[in-house]
């Protein structure tokens, strides 16, 4: 919508956001975590002057602090690159509404990058107490970050009764429905993965003797266990949640209903098995036992991370604007150029003359070529050709009767789809053009290389 | 190529307007843009420092003692260059986001691909700084490459902020087919040149004004401001390249001696008092001489920072302004923001108080 098409083949730039932001989101959050995780060792070392274990911190400081760090830098830029690139007008939105939380963010991260590398630098070169001081002030900068970008986050699922430029929008925007529970959940998933990640430290490192293995294990599962509060953390969050992404949770989409379980049932056994481990005072791990944990965290924060994305389909923010980067007719006061009351009038490509082959216009456009300037308009963001999410497996057995009568009612027929945002005759070219993609690859042609 | 503008394929400014008055967001732009390259001139100077004392290292124990001590700051810098670079690119996607993410975009894989050249010149510091700290020498290739690395990453950049005021040039970009750099400006080679002769001298004071507090080997001292004065005299006559390249009319507004010109003349007057103070920096002078250099090459890059912006504004002035976009400012929102400022500077402050020490010895 308004600008050029990035066309990210075989995934899909919806898919291409998924991932970063999911990687991101969980380097991420491991780095949070561990900041208290180091910050809280070190302390209970310092106070009982335990010399093995602050040499085991010591040692596995750049492993565990500093990379996770540095990966979450470069992988954050990496989201607000990759989702400038397939949903800018989004992006805009976000950052003209939020720009002066990101700047406080921004802030915090300064603290970050100094206090871990003097932290790192420093270790035994200054007081023990004023190390750990650092420390602190690192793990305590990373989750005033958290605290910022969830609101955003969460802001996209549930604005609630945020209205651009009404007073105080800004704050019924940060303190949207779901701020509080989600914000609570990230930061005992952060405390958790920090904790699975020290558990595969313990079982993997060499040179450490059993005894510091044990205490890093037994603070590791303390870290773990408080994220059994999520269940009715998730609860308060799915009260809050809007009507349609209720009925997607409770079935309406079976594979989100599928990732829900799998984050549930993989927090279960996360929960439980270090309830065990710290009831049994057991605090020897395998290294078997060590990857199951580390695969079950990593599986049940990517499952709760995808279902989020998958709520908010149709919407990039409820309510306000489309995954196509439509505007809805709530924005139609604001929104000069891609409103659907206005796509739906003028034709959706009319919004969006990047959809076109460079230099052409559309009425020149034969009908199949009309129809791929509307795909690339309103369907290519989230749907591929040939890849993920892709369009020409879905209509190999349609007939054209069933595409143009899917395309008067996706909206309907399937929760996650926006409503078709064109004219009736964008929609009959669409509908051709999906006819055609029933026969082999070989014809279609991008625009804009 | 097309000099013309089609407008059907500018977007519109963003929905919501501006959340601040332009002026306000252009000074913070402008600021942390000449923070963000100070501190990139940090890892630039100071990796052209390791190659430079690459063979000297092997013979002299002092170079080799500089080499081993600076190699540890190099991933500091960029991790700080990176983090400061996050405020300008907020700061321009909030005045000029409908061209800059239309040159993304434009640019597609390549301004994806920043994030692995980043990703690269962290592993290669950090391959650097574990060699080192094993004794190991670092040679030349690896300083090299990490030069090469952040190379590619200012012309990636340039290209961006290039095609992001060249509107004109959009059609015949596309029709070229997407995800390629946009190399048509002439102004990007001496931009690029300008950028990185200006890193290296700004490191070079950089590292010279470290081993003149102590926090780096005596040999630092001279090292860096030997580094700095060529550099600083390449930077002045890449200025003037870049002036020589800018369209006449532009060229013009910027020297106007009023108003916001006043920015290219400051500019003009650090960069070519920056030259003279860097020669009596190099011959001797203490901490004073050394900082008052920094900060006029600081004052220089600061002055180019706003002088960039309004090059910006002057290309896009045909199509677009910031003043002609409706302001609804959040004021508590920014009062938040100069809260956490001011307490995480007090933080920072403390932080370096506390750590001075212990880098010292």
């Amino acid at each position: 919508m308004e600008y050029p098409i990035f066309d990210v083949p075989l995934l899909g730039g919806s898919l291409l956001i998924a991932k970063v932001a999911i990687f991101h989101a969980f380097i991420a959050h491991f780095s949070v975590g561990s900041g208290f995780f180091v910050a809280l060792a070190e302390r209970r070392a310092i106070r009982e002057g335990d010399e093995a274990t602050l040499a085991f911190l010591k040692k596995y400081a750049l492993l565990i602090l500093l990379v996770p760090y540095v990966l979450g830098t470069v992988t954050g830029a990496g989201i607000w690159f990759t989702v400038a690139l397939v949903s800018p007008r989004a992006i805009s939105v976000l950052i003209h509404q939020f720009v002066w939380d990101w700047a406080a963010e921004w802030v915090l991260f300064l603290i970050e990058v100094v206090s871990i590398f003097l932290y790192f630098f420093t270790w035994g070169r200054v007081r023990a107490e004023v190390h750990n001081r650092i420390g602190w002030v690192f793990a305590v900068a990373s989750l005033l970050t958290l605290f910022i970008i969830n609101a955003i986050l969460s802001f996209m699922l549930t604005p609630g009764g945020w209205v651009p430029h009404a007073p105080g929008a800004v704050w019924k925007a940060i303190f949207n429905p779901s701020y509080f529970p989600t914000t609570l959940i990230r930061a005992l998933a952060a405390f958790a993965l920090a904790g699975a990640g020290a558990v595969a430290l313990a079982a993997f490192v060499h040179g450490a003797d059993a005894r510091v293995r044990e205490r890093v294990v037994g603070l590791a599962y303390r870290m773990i266990l408080p994220a059994i509060l999520i269940f009715p953390l998730l609860g308060w969050a799915f009260a809050v949640l809007p009507e349609r992404a209720q009925q997607v949770v409770l079935g309406a989409g079976p594979a989100m209903l599928i990732f829900g379980g799998f984050g549930a049932a993989g927090l279960g056994i996360l929960g439980l098995g270090a309830a065990l481990g710290a009831w049994r005072r057991d605090y020897t791990v395998s290294s078997v036992q060590a990857l199951v944990t580390v695969l079950v965290a990593f599986v049940a924060y990517g499952a709760f991370e995808f279902v989020r994305e998958g709520l908010r389909r149709p919407y990039i923010i409820e309510g306000f604007m489309y995954s196509t980067g439509v505007t809805a007719e709530a924005a139609a006061t604001l929104d000069r150029r891609g409103n659907i009351t206005q796509t739906r009038l003028q034709g959706v490509v009319a919004s969006c003359p990047w959809a076109l082959p460079p230099g052409e216009a559309y009425a020149q456009l034969g009908t199949l070529g009309q129809g791929e300037a509307v795909y690339r308009a309103a369907c290519l963001r989230c749907h591929s050709v040939d890849g993920y999410n892709a369009v020409r497996p879905l209509v190999r057995s349609w007939s054209r009767e069933t595409i143009r009568h899917l395309l008067d009612r996706m909206h309907e027929v399937k929760l996650s789809m926006p409503p078709f945002p064109g004219t009736d005759a964008e929609k009959e070219a669409l509908a051709d053009y999906l006819l055609s993609l029933r026969k082999p690859p070989a014809g279609s042609r991008p625009a804009g290389g | 190529m097309k000099t013309t503008v089609n407008p059907h394929l500018i977007p519109s400014y963003d929905m919501l307007g501006l959340p601040a008055p332009p002026w306000l967001a252009q000074a913070l732009m402008a600021l942390t843009l000449a923070l963000h390259w100070t501190f990139l001139g940090g890892v630039v100077g100071g990796t052209a420092l390791l190659l430079a004392n690459a063979r000297r290292a092997r013979t002299n124990p002092d170079q080799a003692e500089l080499s081993r001590r600076l190699t540890p700051f190099l991933p500091f810098f960029l991790s700080m260059a990176m983090t400061l670079g996050i405020a300008p690119l907020l700061f321009v996607q909030v005045l000029y986001g409908q061209f800059f993410y239309t040159a993304n975009i434009l640019l597609g894989w390549w301004w994806l691909g920043m994030l692995g050249l980043l990703l690269a010149a962290f592993a290669l510091l950090w391959l650097g700084w574990h060699r080192q700290a094993e004794g190991r020498p670092l040679g030349l290739v690896l300083p090299a490459l990490v030069l090469l690395v952040l190379a590619k990453a200012a012309v990636v950049l340039s290209s961006n902020a290039t095609l992001t005021q060249s509107p004109e040039a959009w059609q015949a970009t596309w029709a070229r087919g997407m995800n390629r750099l946009f190399t048509g400006d002439p102004t990007l080679v001496p931009r690029v040149a300008f950028a990185l002769t200006g890193f290296v001298a700004m490191g070079g004071l950089l590292v010279a004004v470290l081993a003149q507090m102590g926090l780096l080997p005596k040999a630092g001292r001279r090292a860096g401001a030997s580094l700095a004065l060529p550099s600083l005299g390449l930077q002045l006559a890449f200025w003037f390249w870049l002036m020589a390249s800018l369209p006449p009319a532009q060229g013009e507004r910027l020297m106007a001696a009023r108003g916001e010109g006043a920015f290219w003349w400051v500019a003009t007057a650090a960069f070519l008092a920056a030259v003279p103070m860097a020669v009596l920096v190099w011959r001797g002078g203490g901490l004073a001489g050394l900082i008052a250099a920094a900060v006029v090459q600081f004052g220089g890059l600061l002055a180019w920072a706003l002088t960039r912006d309004n090059l910006r504004r002057a290309a896009l002035e045909p199509v677009y302004s910031p003043a002609s976009v409706p302001v609804h400012p959040e004021w508590s929102s920014f009062a938040l923001f100069a809260v956490v400022f001011v307490v995480g500077l007090g933080v920072i402050g403390w932080l370096v108080k506390q750590s001075l020490p212990a880098a010292k010895a």
